[in-house]
């Protein structure tokens, strides 16, 4: 299955009753989404707090999620919308028009600047960005190469299987050993973090 | 990080300037999948103009996605992504989507090889040319016989993008025309900028989930043949196709001689008086007949005298009337 | 190193969208009711989206304050038989009439052009003359050929010249677009530019 196909499926299940299928979307794009509402919403926990609204509207209005989009472009929507009647609400403005591209860069210079995340936070960030590359880069090479093709390439396990001339289990074992080694790795970063 | 890439993805390094028709448009079709853009473009057929713009992002993990916008005409739209096609027709009320068909059975690329194409088509650097304001090379796919069309292209000298393309009769017509007005580089899109900004509400959805392998079975043994395909023309596919609004799937049959297309879609006859003899979409041409009870249609983006030809000489293969294939 | 070491590979496998129904429905659940199973997919993605740049440290306690949140909300119940096109295997094959009209029309393929070309009744001809196409405005360099109107000459046996499709009644153009449209995404023309493709739908969709 590719990404928008497992998501979709997992929006039926949400449908039909299983909140643990939404539970699975939002660990999905937790992070993304924070970071699109982050724009909009400079205070790091206040952006929690908003992105948190967002996925409960999210849940909310599902049953009438047609499909047209990708759930992340529904979603994505959903965030905007949320982020902006926040601002609203909140006696401030939020942008014109929605980010566009030379704005992102600008808005993402501007709110390192003004420090809303702290440094501490920023560079927690780094550490992690950090700490997952090079693991990476040590890693032995099968596994590097279907992690990479994977996570750089976005190819599905069979367009791996087919790079690298072995089974689809053989690519699905590697993926996860990969991330095991990334694990050791990251997993006290997170932890510490209180993530 | 560049480092890992490289070292994964060995993939056919392209020629650092090209020299050759294959050479550009080997690096054109990489191109494609490299480079990001807005851009205005205009289509043109016949004596109608339309102009577009597009917005196209490629990007390593998302790949390619488009959409198109009109801007001339009645507003509509299309989106597409690797996975599906998104048809916005405000003035109908109607939006489309479709999956994607990624297991079509030809390779959207060119072959391998131009001279895989030859006698048929001959390729040639024409010359160097300006498109909305950027040099350009222009290369031609010259068809050789009256059978096909064939191409002008226009490569950016830069990226090689294509940003002027025209299909050619052999005498030299122009029948279609697409060509960039204005063109922007981009390194990326925003989200919201390949998303419908057309107002959707009340419309009515029309969903297709085919999945091909579902509804499109490909045919190992064939029971048709055609007797008088023309030189280069092989068939590529065959399967039952599912059609919007038929209670049965159609045989598809589909030719290529490299670069030209003609489906041939078969099916139960109907009474249907309207749609006999050659017709005419634009560039492309269909030709209809009825052989022992089945409509038969042949249509490409080729000369009314080839899907005519192929219509008419389409046979059973168990034909003992015909020496068959 | 025993069995242990693979218990979360299905978990790596899900966080890619690589399971198939079965094997989702039983993670699912598995997912439920083991955290550190739960924490495991939070942290393959995380790892995802530090290779994307899209890590934000906090964030990974969102997915717990939404799960405890949305515990108070009511589980949603399977919708009503809906429109989606029978589910899985979705096919094309909508009820006639309207629907797969209005399907042909959303492609923009419903071709309504100004040109009538049929050798059985010369005394109609062209009702519109070719002209040069005049582009407002639009700044190209050197000569732009006129786009020829007629395309791909005669008939061998009969020498009529193509009808153009605008002649056709509503339900054999619609049957002309289905088959447009199925050919269109077979065509080899993708290397050429998929725009071309898409122009084309589009384009004949302003004809009027």
């Amino acid at each position: 299955m590719s990404t928008a196909n497992a998501d979709r499926e997992l929006v039926k299940r949400v449908q039909a009753g299983d909140k643990q299928a939404f539970d699975m979307l939002v660990l999905k794009y937790q992070h993304k989404l924070v970071k699109l509402i982050s724009r909009y919403v400079h205070d790091h926990a206040e952006a929690l707090d908003v992105s948190q609204e967002a996925f409960i509207k999210a849940y909310r209005a599902i049953p009438n999620f047609r499909g047209d989009s990708s759930f992340y472009t529904w979603l994505y929507r959903i965030g905007i919308n949320t982020a902006k009647n926040h601002l609203v609400s909140q006696g401030r403005r939020p942008p014109d028009s929605d980010i566009d591209a030379q704005d992102a860069e600008r808005y993402d210079i501007e709110s390192r600047l003004k420090d809303q995340e702290s440094p501490e936070a920023l560079a927690q960030r780094d550490q992690v960005q950090a700490t997952v590359i090079s693991a990476i880069e040590e890693l032995p090479e099968d596994l590097r190469v279907a992690i990479t093709l994977r996570e750089f390439q976005g190819m599905t396990y069979e367009e791996i299987a087919q790079a690298m001339e072995c089974p689809i289990g053989t690519v699905r074992s590697r993926i996860f050993r990969a991330r095991e080694a990334i694990d050791r790795r990251l997993r006290p970063l997170i932890s510490d973090i209180g993530g | 990080m560049a480092g890992i890439l490289v070292s994964v993805m060995a993939a056919g390094a392209s020629a650092q300037s090209p020299e050759s028709a294959e050479d550009w448009l080997r690096w054109s079709q990489e191109a494609r999948s490299q480079h990001s853009f807005v851009a205005e473009f205009l289509y043109q057929h016949q004596d109608h103009v339309d102009t577009m713009r597009i917005w196209r992002s490629a990007h390593p993990d998302a790949g390619v996605q488009e959409r198109l916008f009109s801007l001339s005409g009645e507003p509509r739209e299309i989106i597409r992504d690797h996975e599906e096609v998104t048809c916005v027709l405000p003035s109908a009320q109607a939006v489309m989507v479709d999956s994607r068909h990624w297991q079509a059975p030809l390779d959207a690329r060119l072959p391998d090889s131009l001279s895989d194409l030859e006698p048929h088509y001959r390729g040639r650097v024409i010359g160097e040319d300006r498109v909305a304001g950027r040099p350009t090379q222009r290369v031609a796919i010259l068809a050789e016989d009256a059978m096909r069309y064939g191409y002008q292209l226009w490569f950016d000298q830069e990226t090689g993008l294509l940003m002027r393309a025209e299909l050619v009769s052999s005498e030299g017509d122009v029948l279609e025309r697409v060509m960039m007005l204005d063109m922007e580089l981009r390194d990326g899109l925003e989200p919201t900028e390949l998303m419908s900004q057309l107002p959707q509400e009340g419309f009515e959805r029309v969903t297709a989930r085919a999945t091909p392998s579902a509804d499109d079975q490909p045919i190992d043994t064939s029971s048709w043949s055609v007797a008088d395909l023309p030189d280069g023309f092989q068939l590529h596919m065959e399967r039952e196709q599912a059609l919007p609004g038929r209670d049965q799937a159609a045989r598809h049959l589909l030719f290529s001689d490299g670069i030209a297309t003609v489906s041939i879609y078969i099916e139960a006859e109907t009474p249907d008086e309207g749609m006999r003899g050659a017709l005419r979409m634009g560039a492309m041409n269909a030709y209809t007949t009825t052989l022992d009870g089945y409509q038969v249609v042949a249509l490409g983006e080729v000369p009314s005298s080839t899907v005519e030809r192929m219509a008419t000489s389409l046979q059973r293969a168990d034909s003992t009337s015909n020496a068959s294939h | 190193m025993a069995m242990q070491d693979n218990k979360f590979e299905p978990i790596s496998a899900v966080a890619d969208g690589e399971l198939d129904a079965d094997e989702l429905r039983f993670l699912l659940r598995r997912v439920e009711s083991d955290p550190e199973a739960r924490e495991a997919l939070g942290r393959y993605h995380a790892m995802s989206a530090a290779v994307r740049h899209e890590y934000v440290p906090g964030a990974d306690s969102l997915a717990d304050r939404v799960r405890a949140s949305i515990d108070g909300e009511p589980a949603h119940t399977a919708p009503e038989a809906s429109a989606q096109a029978g589910g899985a295997t979705g096919r094309w094959l909508r009820p006639v009439g309207g629907m797969a009209i209005a399907a042909s029309v959303a492609l923009g393929v419903l071709i309504v052009g100004p040109t009538l070309f049929d050798a059985g009744n010369p005394a109609q001809g062209p009702v519109s003359e070719p002209s040069v196409a005049v582009i407002q405005g639009a700044p190209f360099e050197g000569q732009l050929e006129r786009v020829a109107t007629s395309s791909g000459g005669q008939s061998a046996a009969t020498g009529a010249v193509p009808i153009a499709s605008a002649s056709l009644d509503a339900e054999a153009r619609q049957r002309l677009n289905a088959y447009f449209v199925n050919h269109s995404e077979y065509a080899a023309d993708g290397q050429l530019g998929t725009s071309l493709k898409y122009a084309r739908i589009m384009g004949h969709g302003s004809e009027r």
